[in-house]
């Protein structure tokens, strides 16, 4: 008679260790299957606690399945190695006791129907499970493993695992997410790479064939292991989601007692899954794999670093452990030679898509650089620094109630509707009327503008970066003095706008940028006012109006309309650092706000260094007043700023007043306004409007600061900055820092300070008051007692309101003023050319002022940008003034070519001289040797210094034989002499001609820079360094005749400085993004 | 405040206080406005304006044989000519001139270089001369020491055949602009325009010539290129051939030029002599004419450079006074136009000729010495100058010239005027003279013996020109040679290198 009753015989192998915690609710729930087991084997591993005890003394499950042994495995480390040793004892070892002859020879003959359900203890499954699970495994004699739909332990609605979807480099991609609700959405999986061993019902001559589990992979992804050899194997792994089992995943979790932690059994989770696939992919491929995972571990990390998930990258990083040792697989590998029954291109159905991986990772960088707070409350895992509960569908569950909170209308209603958004399109609408008679001046491809405050410069990214860093640098012959700290903000600037698509190429695109800045100021003003106001109230409308009222200040549209630059950056920042002070204060800062703020005030420093040495002190008071993580803030705003202005310091050091000066910051002729008029906030000049339009927000501020309220702390500290600020402001006239020089117009007048920093510090004051005592008006006017009170509030809200409204008419009227121009190159356009060629040639240009003959000497470096203290005259090369005095000396035209040497061998290929043509000065250079006329156009008449009799023209880097003859001109790459090319040896070319005597003595490079040059110049040749000749008139070097690479670079002054300062930027752009989430990640 | 809410009041005070404490700064700012000066360093002062120098180049230009190297003709004649270069004695230079120690010299060279010169002199008031006779012009260079007051003239005198008359010519520095006022119609009149370039450049010139019936244009006046270290001759009558009374303006582009414009006459076969003029004067509302010796014919010609008609009152200065003109004392010459006014019936003397226009003009006379008509002639031109400021000098043609006379002529404008005249014999003896010249009038010096002569003006306005001429059996031959002030010293332009901003 064949067993037809019961053909299938299922043996439970339920592998406890220290789970007392869960085991009842295990054995209770084995002992509710709808299909009870048949047997059940309970495999201790050693456990300490009562697991056991409550093992032995269940009693229903031994009347479910009557079946019931208990062994003892205490040498197995991992469940592999206990069920296979159970699955042992089955086969070989003594029947399990109790057990009746009978159906253990009925059950011998239906071998071939066994199956062994493997369970965890903490593990639950569900009354239908068994029998879901056996449904499908008997579906088709192939099938060769089943799996159930692990939910969570504590929420059976969650999800935990359906079956598990990898990459075929073994990451885990395509969820479900630990803790995504489960609404079906994976229920459709039928056919995968692997289950989870909880629950997992395997044949047992699979099982027996494949040798059980492989000790390599101990504890995780054994099961993938498992699973992936049943597939080559020519068996199918199922999953059978109507089988539901709970499962806590203590190990995983590191609630087992004397397991990983969770952290750490995550990174063996990853690391084995590599290892899984190393080891069951085709030989050929593992070594490819093996590189794969490498570069995917490192690119992911540095991605995930750069989105601000550590954890993440990290993790990522830990992929690296899967090659460490690389036997594990092999061995793997080795041990399950010749169980393939299936090529393994017939798995790749199961596998998810490489996109399907790359998705991934972008889906966590989103989650990185999402907007803060859009994925509040949400639940969110680091399991492979991935899974955003974000980007998931919501169904109709009633957790959904998130959902409820987004509007009925599109985004982009919304966008149009925030407050913050009007008003910095108001600020932009007024931008363009003050610009509008300087609308060309934006064209992308122009120079530029000019005037005010703003020097007449040519130059782009590179030049001004290099303007900074080089240790030699500045216009005419140059210098090594500490450049200005802003010369970078404004090359990166430059460098964007370089960048931007579809915009034609500038020849200063340093003009354009600044002509931009200039013309953005407002808007962006209003944005970053919008954006510091925040500390003050989350009212969005009274935050639009102190948006708009900072915008449209005075001290804003006449430092616009006089290119007062440094003042108009701080303006944009000053709200920022403010806010970021206030935050810094606060219990409650995140790091990037601190880090921000820190950033905002080095380069507010870097364009206003007064401002920078308020907030220095404010960051000491901090410092000093505050306590706990304040003062961490507080030195973090008081080192920062310092370690990013870097050695620009030391000239603060050397030189306090220049605190009180900036670029732009100072006021060379020109009346400033009245005292009164400071008073209200007027510093004066082009860009004035009426001045009493700004009466209702000093009004508004003074009456805000002097009501008696709960915060009347907050109020203090502002009526003290307002004092403090108009102190300074309506003081600024009468501090003179300077006398103009006796080379500039205007010579011997007092230089003084700007006002409007000062008046920039009390209208923050005054409109931070006014809103934080007005913000809530409306809540006010509708409160039913003081009547008096409620008029006040009518009466000053409604008159801030038109005095800002006013302003801003009034300002856009007036518009930009005459003092800006558009810039028009001064340089002839073949002289800078020439200037930017490979001969790096200089301009000499010469200019009448009165009775004397003014010279200059033009490069393709860039002089300073905008106008300040004017610092000591650089003492004058003798060579330059030699030169010139032989060009325009008294003495008659001379036959000999003296006036010509002595301009080449400054490398000045041109002379030019603004004026009239009947200048005597013109005709004496019209007659003098070697030089010839190009041009007479716009009162600028252009000669050209002709090359020499041996062809060899001017050039900044020339070699010359023994006597100083010059041989041949070398290519420039860089400013002040530069270059990176190769020379052939001294047999070649000129030399030949030379005596033996010179020939013997060496060819020489002379450097048409002035001597002190040879200090911060560092030049090699043929991989040696050589030194300057001492006594030469220029920097001049003995080659040695062989061929070799020439290099010439000029080292920056502070050299290990300027890496920190990169460093520290790089660390602080990093922080003080905006970027990530700095609560936890962790799934509560 | 009894009555009022406590918080009101406290609010009120709050705000008192705000607003005055800023009042009180406002009003501190404004009533207190003694500046607080932190700027570094002491109260600049004016730089000085540097001293003036003597110069220490001097570069003068002689024309050279006027009549060689003709663009496109032959040498028809064989042309030598003399020059005679000298620097000022110490005697005659101003005081407070120092020229300081050190070496100096005076020589002569060929533009283009070439031919045999004299060693060259190395003591002032000793004449360094030589003779040309090739196609090229000399160039005559003081450096050091004795680059101050140098001065230098070219002569040459043939008493016989078809160019049969006496020229003298003073040599130039190059100039950009050139007013040469000579030439006439006739036959057998030629006007040679000499342009020396010493510098190393090629210079363009471009010419007007101006005429009685205005401006002459012509494409070949333009553009003209002359090479560095060389000259070029060009005949006017290319241009304006049959003009009665050019005036030529010589403008260079691109450097210097030395412009010389030489007049002769070949009536036929009756030489009428000729002389070379030199630019002194650029066009101004005032010219004085020194040195114009009436005995005969003699036109005072008058240019209008600009557009606009000028009004010209003329009149002559005498050793008693002015006097009018016989005819023609107040005229119109219309804009860009030349004008000649017959002075011929003037009596014979020592004559200035001082020009007043409402526009400015340039101006130059005359004179004609014939015996008889028929008989071989010599014309002689005298150019405007500036007054001497600083001296004036010429050295002299030899006076191994049969027949030589040589007459200082000055003429005073406006105030009474004093000059000192120093003269260098042919022994090399100084001898100094002070002359005084009444307002508005001439006086005569003779110059017989002496090598060269050096005007330094006292007092007034005086301008001079040196009246050379040799009368032989076919008459007197005659030279005119009006005297430039020399540039001694030079103010160097102070050089400032510019900053940056």
């Amino acid at each position: 008679m064949r067993p037809a009753v019961r053909p299938v015989v299922v043996t439970g192998v339920l592998v406890v260790h220290d789970g007392a915690a869960w085991l009842t609710e295990c054995l209770d729930a084995l002992s509710l299957q709808s299909r009870p087991l048949d047997r059940l084997v309970i495999v201790d591993t050693g456990s300490t606690d009562d697991s056991l005890r409550i093992a032995a003394k269940h009693a229903r499950i031994r009347q479910v399945v009557g079946d019931v042994v208990a062994i003892s495995a205490l040498h197995a480390n991992t469940f592999g190695e206990a069920v296979g040793h159970a699955v042992e004892q089955m086969t070989f070892g003594s029947e399990p006791s109790g057990s009746e002859s009978s159906e253990s020879a009925s059950s011998q003959a239906v071998t071939g129907a066994q199956w062994l359900w493997l369970l965890h203890d903490d593990s639950a499954a569900a009354p239908e499970a068994l029998a879901h699970l056996l449904d499908a495994a008997l579906r088709s004699p192939s099938v060769g493993v089943a799996g159930p739909k692990l939910v969570t332990w504590d929420d059976p609605s969650r999800l935990l695992e359906v079956g598990s979807v990898i990459t075929r480099s073994g990451r885990r991609v395509g969820g479900p997410e630990t803790g995504e609700p489960d609404q079906g959405q994976h229920d459709h999986r039928n056919d995968v790479l692997g289950v989870s061993t909880s629950g997992m019902l395997i044949r047992r001559d699979v099982f027996e064939t494949l040798d059980g589990f492989d000790p390599a992979f101990g504890q995780f992804r054994d099961d993938l292991d498992l699973c992936w050899r049943v597939q080559l194997a020519g068996h199918r792994v199922v999953v059978a989601p109507r089988a539901r089992m709970r499962e806590a995943a203590a190990s995983t979790n590191g609630q087992r007692s004397h397991g990983l932690s969770a952290d750490a059994a995550r990174g063996r989770d990853r690391r084995d899954g590599r290892q899984v696939a190393l080891a069951r992919c085709s030989p050929y491929a593992a070594p490819v794999l093996a590189i794969w995972i490498a570069l995917a571990s490192l690119g992911s990390a540095a991605v995930l670093l750069v989105a601000k998930r550590p954890h993440g990258a990290w993790a990522a990083l830990g992929d690296f452990g899967s090659l460490m040792t690389p036997w594990r697989p092999m061995a793997a590998r080795w041990r399950s030679r010749g169980i393939r029954r299936v090529r393994r291109r017939d798995l790749r159905g199961l596998f998810a898509s490489p996109r399907a991986g790359f998705g991934h990772t972008l889906d966590t960088i989103h989650e990185g650089v999402a907007p803060l707070g859009a994925g509040s409350g949400s639940a969110r895992s680091v399991d492979d620094g991935a899974g955003s509960a974000l980007s998931l569908e919501s169904g109709p569950a009633s957790e959904e109630a998130e959902s409820l909170e987004r509007p009925a209308r599109g985004a982009g209603w919304r966008i149009l509707r925030h407050p913050g958004f009007l008003a910095v399109m108001a600020g932009a609408l007024l931008a363009a009327a003050t610009w509008r008679s300087l609308f060309g001046a934006l064209i992308p491809s122009g120079a530029g503008i000019a005037g005010g405050e703003l020097l007449p410069v040519s130059s782009n990214a590179s030049g001004l970066w290099h303007a900074w860093l080089d240790g030699w640098h500045g216009a005419g012959l140059g210098n090594a003095l500490e450049p200005a700290p802003y010369l970078p903000v404004l090359s990166a600037g430059a460098w964007v706008l370089e960048h931007l698509p579809l915009i034609g190429a500038s020849t200063s695109s340093v003009g354009v940028s600044i002509a931009w800045l200039l013309a953005a100021a407002v808007p962006l003003s209003a944005w970053t006012a919008y954006l510091g106001t925040r500390v003050v109230t989350r009212a969005r409308w009274p935050r639009a109006w102190a948006a708009l009222a900072w915008a449209s200040l005075a001290t804003l549209t006449t430092a616009v309309a006089s290119g007062r630059l440094g003042a108009v950056v701080a303006h944009i920042l000053l709200p920022l650092v403010a806010a970021g002070f206030a935050c810094a204060a606060r219990r409650s800062a995140r790091i990037w706000t601190t880090f921000g703020a820190a950033l905002a005030l080095g380069m507010t420093g870097a364009f206003n260094p007064a401002l920078a040495a308020l907030g220095v002190l404010a960051a000491l008071i901090l410092l000093v007043v505050g306590h706990g993580r304040t003062r961490l803030r507080a030195a973090v705003l008081l080192l920062v700023p310092i370690g990013l202005l870097g050695p620009w310091i030391l000239q603060l050091v050397d030189n306090p007043l220049l605190l009180l000066t900036g670029p732009g910051l100072t006021v060379w002729r020109g009346a400033t306004a009245v005292p009164w008029q400071l008073g209200l906030l007027h510093p004066g000049g082009p860009g004035s409007y009426p001045v009493l339009l700004s009466a209702p927000i000093v009004l508004a501020g003074v009456i805000a600061m002097s009501r008696c309220r709960a915060d009347s702390r907050t109020m203090t500290v502002l009526a003290v900055l307002m004092m403090a600020g108009l102190a300074l402001g309506v003081a600024s006239p009468h501090v003179i820092i300077g006398l103009i020089p006796q080379d500039l117009a205007g010579a011997g007048n007092p230089i003084t300070v700007w006002a409007g920093t000062g008046l920039d510090l009390a209208a923050l004051a005054l409109i931070a008051a006014a809103l934080r005592g007005f913000g809530r008006g409306s809540a006010r006017l509708s409160r039913p007692r003081f009547r008096w009170r409620q008029i006040l509030v009518l009466c000053v809200v409604t008159a801030a309101v038109l005095g800002v409204v006013g302003s801003m008419a009034m300002a856009g009227w007036v518009g930009v003023g005459e003092a800006l121009t558009r810039q028009v190159p001064k340089t002839p356009a073949v002289a800078a050319e020439q200037a930017h060629g490979s001969w790096g040639n200089r301009l000499l240009a010469m200019s009448r002022e009165g009775d004397t003959i003014g010279y200059r000497l033009v490069g393709a470096e860039p002089g300073p940008v905008v106008r300040d203290l004017p610092g000591a005259v650089v003492a004058q090369d003798p060579l330059l003034a030699a030169a010139v005095n032989s060009t325009v000396g008294t003495s008659d035209v001379t036959s000999t070519t003296a006036a010509r040497d002595a301009l080449a061998d400054l490398g000045v290929g041109f002379v030019a001289f603004h004026g009239a043509s009947t200048e005597p000065l013109v005709t004496q250079l019209d007659a003098t040797a070697g030089m010839t006329r190009l041009s007479n156009n716009n009162g600028q008449i252009l000669w050209r210094v002709l090359p020499r009799e041996n062809a060899v023209g001017s050039s900044r880097l020339r070699l010359v034989d023994a006597e100083g003859a010059p041989l041949v001109s070398i290519a420039v790459t860089g400013d002040h002499g530069q270059t990176d090319v190769s020379l052939g040896p001294a047999t070649s070319g000129a030399s030949s001609a030379l005596s033996s005597a010179s020939a013997s003595d060496g060819r020489r490079l002379v450097v048409a820079e002035p001597n002190r040059w040879a200090e911060r110049a560092r030049v090699t040749f043929a991989g040696r360094r050589l030194e300057a000749i001492a006594g030469a008139e220029q920097p001049t070097y003995l080659l040695p005749p062989i061929a070799g690479q020439l290099s010439i670079t000029l080292a920056p002054t502070h050299q290990w400085w300027r890496w920190g300062q990169l460093g520290l930027l790089l660390v602080v752009l990093f922080l003080g993004a905006p970027l990530g989430l700095t609560r936890s990640r962790r799934t509560p | 405040m009894r009555g009022v809410p406590r918080p009101l009041a406290l609010a009120l005070a709050r705000a008192v206080g705000l607003v005055a404490v800023g009042v009180g700064l406002v009003l501190g700012a404004t009533y207190l406005p003694a500046p607080i000066n932190l700027a570094q360093g002491a109260t600049p002062t004016r730089a000085t304006r540097a001293p003036a120098e003597p110069v220490t180049q001097t570069r003068l230009i002689c024309p050279g044989p006027e009549a060689l190297g003709i663009e496109g003709l032959p040498d028809s004649l064989p042309q030598t000519v003399s020059v005679a270069a000298a620097a000022a004695p110490v005697e005659s230079l101003p005081p407070g001139l120092v020229t300081g120690p050190g070496d100096g010299s005076l020589a002569i060279s060929g533009l283009p270089s070439g031919g045999k010169w004299a060693v060259s002199a190395t003591v002032r008031g000793q004449v360094v001369s030589g003779q040309v006779s090739t196609a090229r012009s000399a160039l005559v260079t003081g450096v050091g020491t004795l680059a101050p007051g140098v001065v230098a003239t070219q002569w040459s005198w043939i008493p016989e055949g078809n160019s049969r008359g006496l020229v003298t010519a003073a040599c130039m520095p190059a100039a950009t602009s050139s007013w040469l006022i000579a030439g006439g119609a006739g036959p057998g009149r030629l006007e040679h325009l000499v342009l020396a370039n010493p510098g190393p450049n090629p210079v363009t010139v471009d010419l007007a010539v101006f005429g009685v019936k205005g401006r002459i244009d012509s494409p070949d006046g333009q553009g003209l290129t002359v090479a560095g270290h060389s000259r070029t001759v060009i005949l006017l009558d290319a241009i304006a051939g049959s003009e009665p009374s050019p005036v030529v303006h010589v403008m260079a582009r691109g450097g210097k030029v030395a412009a010389f414009l030489s007049d002769t006459w070949l009536d036929g076969i009756v030489p009428r002599g000729g002389d070379d003029v030199v630019s002194l004067a650029e066009p101004a509302r005032e010219q004085v004419i020194a040195g114009v010796p009436i005995d005969g014919r003699a036109i005072l010609r008058v240019a209008v450079p600009g557009d606009s008609e000028a009004v010209v009152e003329s009149r002559v200065l005498t050793s008693g006074g002015p006097r009018p003109l016989p005819a023609d004392g107040v005229t119109r010459v219309a804009g860009r136009s030349t004008r000649d006014i017959d002075l011929s019936s003037l009596p014979p003397g020592a004559y200035a000729v001082q020009v007043r226009a409402d526009v400015p003009v340039v101006a130059a006379a005359m004179v004609d010495r014939r015996r008889a008509a028929g008989a071989p002639s010599d014309l002689a031109w005298s150019v405007a100058s500036l007054p001497i400021r600083t001296l004036a000098g010429m050295a002299l043609p030899t006076s191994e010239v049969k027949g030589l006379t040589q007459r200082l002529d000055l003429a005073a404008t406006t105030d009474p005027a004093s000059v000192r005249v120093t003269t260098v014999g042919v022994d090399g003896r100084v001898s100094t003279n002070e002359v005084a010249i009444a307002a508005d009038s001439v006086s005569t010096l003779s110059l017989n013996g002496a090598t060269s002569v050096w005007v330094t003006p006292l007092t007034g306005l005086v301008r001079a020109a040196v009246v050379t001429s040799v009368t032989d059996a076919g008459g007197v031959l005659l030279s005119l040679t009006p005297l430039a002030d020399l540039t001694l010293t030079a103010t160097p332009s102070p050089l400032r290198q510019l900053r940056d901003q």
